[in-house]
């Protein structure tokens, strides 16, 4: 069986003034039903940008400039808006970083998760009210049919983030995308949001793609994690295998800056310089000017995704060895 | 020791106004007392709104405190004149979370970091520019840097600056708000490392402000948990994580998600989120959410008491020796 989300060697590109920068440079990776996937990086390394990319929701200066984007088997990429508009909010449901500019202030709850059921499977009046107050209890709101008649800007943050959850679930989707979904919350609330995005995607058997700069919020969640680092997707595997068995340099060094609160870390041992700017890329490795391990033809060859393990992939020539 | 910074019993409360509804009081510090030791890096935790920002800006005299006394080097800031207050600033200084709105975007980075010399009237011209470029050495920003704008400097690179702004005039304290919690991991502990070797060379302590316990785990000697306005707990750090007191700072601590699956889900976490601080619960503030409390915490506050085991925990169920 084909997985539920297959995305084959995309690339996105944005105009801006220093002419096209290639964002995302032919990404691949497939997520299954039932599956989490961590997609993790520093800012700008295109995490966003892939999932923006995959649910058509660009902004006007971003364009995809190669790949597909298999949802079911029907390539997202090539598909008309019209049809784009049933798989949103349809079979792919997205909840961002801030909950308070993804609501709409002049409406209620109820009615934002009501229009969704409206549009999506044909429910209106009581019959939506009843599916929105069940929806509300199952991301864990009380008094749920208070909630309803409730603006954004009379809820916390924390109540906020589960009302879009409870919208991006109003339509049973199958694969949901979530863009740092707790990394604007408070620590106590970001488990509690955790815990129960965990628990909906295991009873609904949702494809989960997560996006997070966060390590430990990934650790938390994910089966699988993909590092990002300017644009390329450089390493691979299952969570137990990139937390406890990383090869790519850049991965090693992510985690070594990691200040930890669970142990006493001696010194932090931190990435030298900074991420690269996409418009001035270094040749080969975008990862060379920093990389303690680097060789002479990291500079002459770009090191692509290889297959090591069957589920473990690096791009290096010059792992850390295993 | 000396206490650089010493707070007792400092409360500083907010009146909301409102046009039609009567205004509200917030009670964003209610009581807080606690020393800062001279060359200690002193760690302030808590959730958004839990007071500690307020405290950070009464220890630089920026808010007057309703109640109570801020003591910076024995002396009661209350006391001071607005000259008096200026001189005390040197020793005093400040690095923020956001660098970008800390600079002026219109003035070379090396004028603004010299530019506090100035203002205390410190060396001449050419003293001044040399002081700065030595410091701008010292943070790890090359001297040709010293023309350049803010806006042309990267987002740790501008970290760097606001740093040897605030450590040129060799102060006694620095209070850092979420200094790096802008920034990206990999430059977040540059910085992190940077501001434990500026402290070791110049034996400025800090008042370190922050939700990421993580960082104030690495940085920290001593760390104060906040909540609701008041203090629960005190300790060293190791003290503090690995064997935390209060129910709040257990919960605190093991909401924290950690790089490593094979601990995944080890959570106790309390119910519901915290209440408004224009209407903290009577007795203990962390009652209603606390899976430990009794009768007593309802009605009755409890006091910041030493455990005996090196804490100081404001809850009546650990003083009676019951968790």
């Amino acid at each position: 069986m084909p997985p539920l989300l297959e995305v084959d060697e995309l690339t996105v590109g944005f105009a801006t003034e220093a002419g096209t920068l290639v964002a995302v440079d032919r990404v691949s990776f497939a997520l299954d039903a039932g599956e989490t996937l961590g997609l993790v990086g520093e800012s700008g390394c295109g995490k966003s940008a892939i999932c923006l990319a995959a649910l058509g929701l660009l902004p006007p200066n971003g364009r995809i400039l190669g790949g597909r984007v298999l949802l079911d088997g029907r390539d997202l990429v090539a598909m008309p808006e019209a049809d784009l508009d049933k798989v949103r909010g349809g079979t792919a449901a997205m909840i961002f970083q801030d909950p308070l500019t993804s609501l709409n202030p002049v409406h209620s709850l109820g009615w934002q998760i009501g229009e969704a059921l409206r549009l999506h499977r044909g429910l209106a009046g009581a019959a939506a009210d009843a599916e929105a107050v069940r929806l509300l209890d199952r991301v864990g709101i009380t008094d749920p049919k208070r909630r309803l008649r409730e603006y954004p800007h009379q809820l916390s943050g924390g109540m906020n983030q589960r009302a879009m959850i409870a919208m991006a679930l109003a339509c049973k989707p199958r694969l949901l995308v979530a863009d740092e979904p707790t990394t604007a919350l408070d620590v106590i609330i970001q488990a509690q949001i955790i815990d129960l995005l965990v628990e909906i995607q295991r009873e609904e058997g949702l494809a989960l793609l997560l996006v997070t700069h966060d390590l430990g919020v990934v650790a938390e969640m994910a089966d699988r994690v993909a590092v990002m680092y300017a644009g390329r997707m450089i390493e691979t595997a299952t969570s137990a295998d990139l937390f406890g068995r990383h090869r790519h340099p850049y991965t090693s060094g992510l985690l070594a800056s990691l200040p930890r609160v669970d142990q006493r870390v001696k010194r932090l041992a931190p990435i030298d310089g900074t991420v690269p700017w996409l418009g001035d890329l270094p040749s080969g490795c975008t990862f060379r000017p920093r990389c303690p391990r680097v060789l002479a033809s990291c500079a002459e060859i770009v090191p692509v995704l290889a297959p090591e393990a069957a589920s473990h992939r690096i791009a290096c020539h010059n792992p850390v060895p295993a | 020791m000396n206490a650089v910074v010493e707070l007792t019993d400092v409360v500083r409360h907010f009146r909301i106004k409102r046009f039609l509804a009567p205004s509200q009081q917030v009670r964003a510090v209610d009581g807080v007392s606690f020393a800062v030791e001279e060359g200690e890096s002193f760690g302030l935790v808590g959730e958004s709104g839990c007071g500690k920002t307020t405290v950070g800006r009464l220890v630089l005299g920026m808010l007057a405190p309703t109640g109570g006394q801020v003591r910076v080097d024995g002396t009661d800031l209350a006391s001071l004149s607005t000259g008096e207050m200026r001189k005390l600033r040197r020793h005093v200084q400040m690095i923020y979370q956001d660098p970008l709105n800390a600079l002026d975007p219109r003035m070379p980075i090396g004028d603004q970091i010299a530019e506090g010399l100035a203002v205390h009237g410190i060396g001449t011209e050419a003293e001044r520019k040399a002081r700065a470029l030595g410091m701008m050495g010292a943070v790890g920003l090359s001297a040709r840097l010293a023309d350049r704008y803010p806006h042309e400097l990267s987002g740790g690179q501008q970290q760097r600056v606001v740093i040897a702004r605030a450590l040129l005039l060799e102060p006694r304290l620095v209070v850092c708000d979420e200094p790096v919690s802008a920034l990206d991991v990999s430059v977040q502990a540059q910085v992190v490392n940077l501001l434990a070797e500026l402290q070791q060379r110049y034996g400025c302590a800090y008042l370190f402000i922050s939700h990421n316990l993580a960082v104030v785990r690495h940085i920290c000697r001593r760390i104060a948990v906040m909540y609701l306005g008041a203090v629960v707990e005190i300790a060293e750090r190791d003290e503090l994580f690995e064997r935390p007191r209060h129910p709040y700072t257990r919960a605190l601590i093991s909401a924290v998600p950690v790089p490593d699956p094979a601990r995944r889900g080890r959570r106790s976490l309390p119910k519901g989120e915290p209440p408004s601080p224009t209407n903290p619960p009577a007795g203990c503030r962390f009652h209603p959410r606390c899976a430990f409390a009794v009768e007593r915490c309802r009605h009755e506050a409890p006091k910041l008491l030493p455990d005996g085991e090196g804490h100081v925990v404001a809850c009546h169920r650990v003083a009676e020796g019951e968790i």
